[in-house]
């Protein structure tokens, strides 16, 4: 099994794509507040090196959170998430300490602001926990901040909890929100999932019934042939002969040998035949000397399932083009797909960009190329 | 793997997680102004400021209760209490003999931040955009009516507005689908379930495999290993019964269907005594011990596996150990239900089971992994063999009935 988190990017890969316009938008206002705020109160500044400082981690933090939530990246990962405070809180400090002993007011310093647009720029891409834990732990130290400068405000005749809730209260709130929305998203996906498979439990008894026919039948047509005719010989003529013993060997081994060779199919190899319906008898080059198919969790394989249909649903996609390899390595598997999909780059770009984003989640080291109307997919996956 | 939101599904679900993240930010808003004003009470032991915070208490309660009833009926609700609440604050602390110093800890513009996340209903995303000026246009009013009580000048809060078209934007382009998106959403969908479709016709391979190795591998290899002449009753009636059961329509059947699966059987009926009996009529000679009765615990369709891979082990022991005794004992402690079988015959070696050899792989190992148990084989040449099936009592098969997904699908 792949260890997936219960955040909207990794259990609605293809849905959470549509974040990335809001996120972007979101984290810029903070960078372009964050400017604004320091230009307009020059004489607030004691150093303004250190304020260009600050701008610049805070640069740094919005860089990570745009190219981390970038299509073309894997899921945007916890250490991500960490840097992301850790650049902001960097920010925030070298902010208080360009305006040290010359803040008028803690209600239009940049950082609670900033720090609070990324927090809830979060909301698509991490869990609730850990969006609140980091977001708790980021207002503490904002909060420590703030009571090391209030002697130094000009209106210090406030009370000092007051400026404290003033530049926490932006990134409790902000991170209680971005967890509120995690939450809420991850339980309509796990809601409709649950739905999803009471549907497929319903049904179960009825379609299991056909493929247990459809198996039967299989096997019977098999035995149809030797076996059956044999063994109603053997039981007319209540005797078993020496060529009855040896042709009851002969049977049994080329019963075997088709046993063994449908044992040493892998699923990848069956997503090709007549099992398949949704492949359209689609040809494909497997190469799978190891058996890496089978280390493959049902998460994995049903990604590389929907790329392989979405290729093959492509009218520009040239027949017979599609190629899979997978090797063994020392502790992962790699696999490599190939196949012309005849358009061009940018348009297959944009075209497989949902799957690529499926299979991001769901396998390591995902790269994908496009090259002379060839799309190459590598990934990585744990040999369980 | 999980299947995503469906694209008719999406939006709605968006809307509704961002009117609560709205919600959210609200009611924190509300909760820190109501720490400031009573911080600055505190600070200011000559003014009556806390009765300000009685007026943004309908507001919070809504706020608490606003999870269950998301409908425009509670959004106006609500930005009636807010509105109340800005016009109470104000005109509160505004009517203090002395000037309360706000401006320089907090200002009224959280209050005003606070209407604006009303939220509205989960509706379309115009409709939120809609509210959201409602609790613009509220606040306001409200300001405006406070000023006019206290004999102030009027104007309009143009932070406010601009952060109030912020929300609007935000609310407009939160999570749309592209249509490539739109697209890709069913085929995952029919890929999870393509999936689901390979993994339940895997169990039945693997269920057919094992069966076909029970019955028709093991009399060819019966007939194959006789001295010829004439065919025993037993091996006939086997054979015959066998015959007549692989042509009929419910081979394959027994024991899955869903509910049939899940009922229970007692010692006498159970797979595990009908194979020791058949073992028995095949020659063997079988002591049974430790908690028999635990067996009745089992669901039917674990049952049967139980029995038919204990079979196999009986054949085994008959086939190749070079004994006619062998030992099943029965463990049935806790939610794990463990059988035994050992002989004391000549051993093996498991890796070096030729490939097609299918009698532990298959109808043993296989069809027990099939229904959620596992097993142990620890043999050593010349000193007998000893098989351990372990199984769980509980409830479901894996991949049964919640998820269809086997263990270990090739």
């Amino acid at each position: 099994m792949t260890n997936l988190e219960r955040t909207r990017q990794q259990l609605d890969p293809v849905g959470s794509l549509g974040h990335r316009l809001f996120t972007v938008l979101l984290v810029s206002a903070g960078v372009v507040y964050a400017i604004y705020s320091t230009v307009s109160h020059p004489s607030e500044l004691s150093s303004p090196p250190l304020a260009v400082l600050a701008l610049m981690w805070l640069f740094g933090a919005w860089l990570v959170v745009v190219v981390g939530t970038s299509s073309r990246r894997g899921p945007f990962t916890r250490n991500a998430h960490i840097v992301v405070h850790l650049l902001a809180l960097g920010s925030i400090a070298l902010s208080v300490a360009s305006e040290w002993d010359l803040n008028t007011a803690v209600q239009d310093d940049f950082g609670p602001v900033a720090l609070g647009l990324l927090i809830l720029a979060m909301g698509p891409y991490r869990p609730a926990s850990e969006i609140v834990g980091a977001g708790v732990l980021s207002a503490i130290f904002v909060g420590f901040l703030t009571l090391l400068e209030a002697p130094f405000l000009v209106a210090s005749s406030a009370p000092t909890l007051v400026y404290v809730l003033v530049s926490t209260a932006p990134l409790l709130a902000a991170a209680f929100a971005s967890a509120t929305y995690s939450r809420s998203m991850v339980k309509e996906i796990e809601r409709w999932r649950e739905h999803d498979l009471q549907d497929v439990a319903a049904t179960r008894d009825d379609v299991l019934g056909g493929i247990e026919r459809s198996v039967q039948q299989d096997r019977v047509t098999v035995l149809g042939r030797d076996v059956l005719p044999f063994f109603n010989t053997i039981l007319q003529h209540g005797s078993i002969s020496g060529d009855d013993r040896v042709r009851a060997r002969t049977i049994a081994d080329s019963i075997r040998a088709i046993m063994v060779a449908e044992a040493d199919r892998s699923w990848l190899e069956l997503l090709f035949t007549s099992q398949a319906p949704d492949l359209r008898q689609l040809e494909a080059v497997v190469a799978d000397p190891a058996v890496c198919a089978a280390a493959m969790a049902t998460e994995q394989r049903t990604a590389l399932r929907a790329v392989i249909v979405a290729i093959s649903d492509e009218s520009s996609f040239v027949p017979n083009s599609l190629h899979i390899g997978l090797r063994k390595g020392a502790q992962t598997c790699h696999g490599v797909l190939r196949a012309e999909v005849g358009a061009s780059d940018f348009e297959s770009r944009s075209r497989f960009l949902p799957y690529v984003a499926l299979m991001r989640v769901v396998f390591s080291d995902v790269r994908v190329g496009f090259r002379d109307s060839t799309l190459t997919l590598e990934f990585a996956y744990e040999q369980r | 793997m999980s299947l995503g939101l469906p694209a008719h599904l999406a939006p709605l679900a968006g809307r509704r997680s961002f009117i609560l993240a709205q919600h959210v930010v609200a009611i924190t808003i509300l909760i820190a102004f109501v720490f400031s004003l009573f911080a600055t009470q505190s600070a200011q032991l000559g003014a009556v400021i806390w009765p300000g915070t009685i007026a943004l208490l309908p507001a919070i309660g809504l706020l608490l209760l606003g999870k269950r009833t998301l409908n425009s009926g509670w959004a106006a609700s609500y930005l009636v209490a807010i509105g109340g609440g800005i016009y109470g604050v104000i005109v509160v602390i505004g009517s203090q003999p002395h000037p309360v110093v706000v401006g320089a800890g907090f200002s009224f513009i959280s209050l005003k931040l606070a209407a604006l996340m009303v939220g509205g209903t989960g509706a379309s995303a115009i409709v939120g955009v809609g509210w959201t000026f409602g609790g613009f246009l509220v606040a306001e009013l409200a300001t405006m009516g406070a000023a006019l009580t206290l004999g102030n000048a009027i104007r309009v809060d143009l932070v406010v507005l601009g952060v109030a078209v912020a929300i609007a934007v935000a609310i407009l382009i939160n999570n749309p689908l592209s249509r490539r998106q739109i697209l890709a959403q069913p085929r995952v969908r029919s890929a999870v379930h393509a999936e689901q479709l390979a993994a339940l016709r895997y169990r039945v391979e693997v269920k057919a495999a094992a069966l076909m190795h029970d019955t028709v591998l093991n009399h060819l290899a019966a007939i194959a290993e006789t001295s010829g002449g004439a065919l025993s009753r037993e091996l006939a009636d086997q054979i015959r019964r066998d015959v007549e059961s692989l042509v009929s329509e419910d081979w394959l059947s027994q024991g899955s269907n869903g509910e049939v699966a899940q009922s229970r059987s007692d010692w006498q009926s159970s797979g595990l005594f009908l194979a020791i009996q058949e073992g028995r009529m095949l020659g063997l000679d079988i002591d049974t011990t430790g908690d028999l009765p635990a067996v009745g615990r089992l669901e039917r369709a674990k049952s049967i596996a139980l029995g038919l891979a204990v079979k196999q082990c009986l054949v085994n022991v008959l086939k190749h150990s070079g004994t006619r005794k062998a030992e099943v004992a029965v463990y049935g402690a806790g939610e794990l239900l463990s059988v035994l079988v050992v002989d004391g015959g000549r051993g093996f070696i498991e890796d070096a089971t030729p490939s097609n050899r299918f009698g532990l792989k298959v109808s043993i190992r296989k069809r027990m992994e099939m229904v959620g148990g596992r097993v142990d084989v620890w043999s050593t040449p010349g000193r007998g063999t000893s098989i351990m099936i372990q199984i769980p009592i509980g409830q479901g098969i894996p991949g049964a009935k919640q998820s269809v997904q086997p263990s270990d699908p090739q």
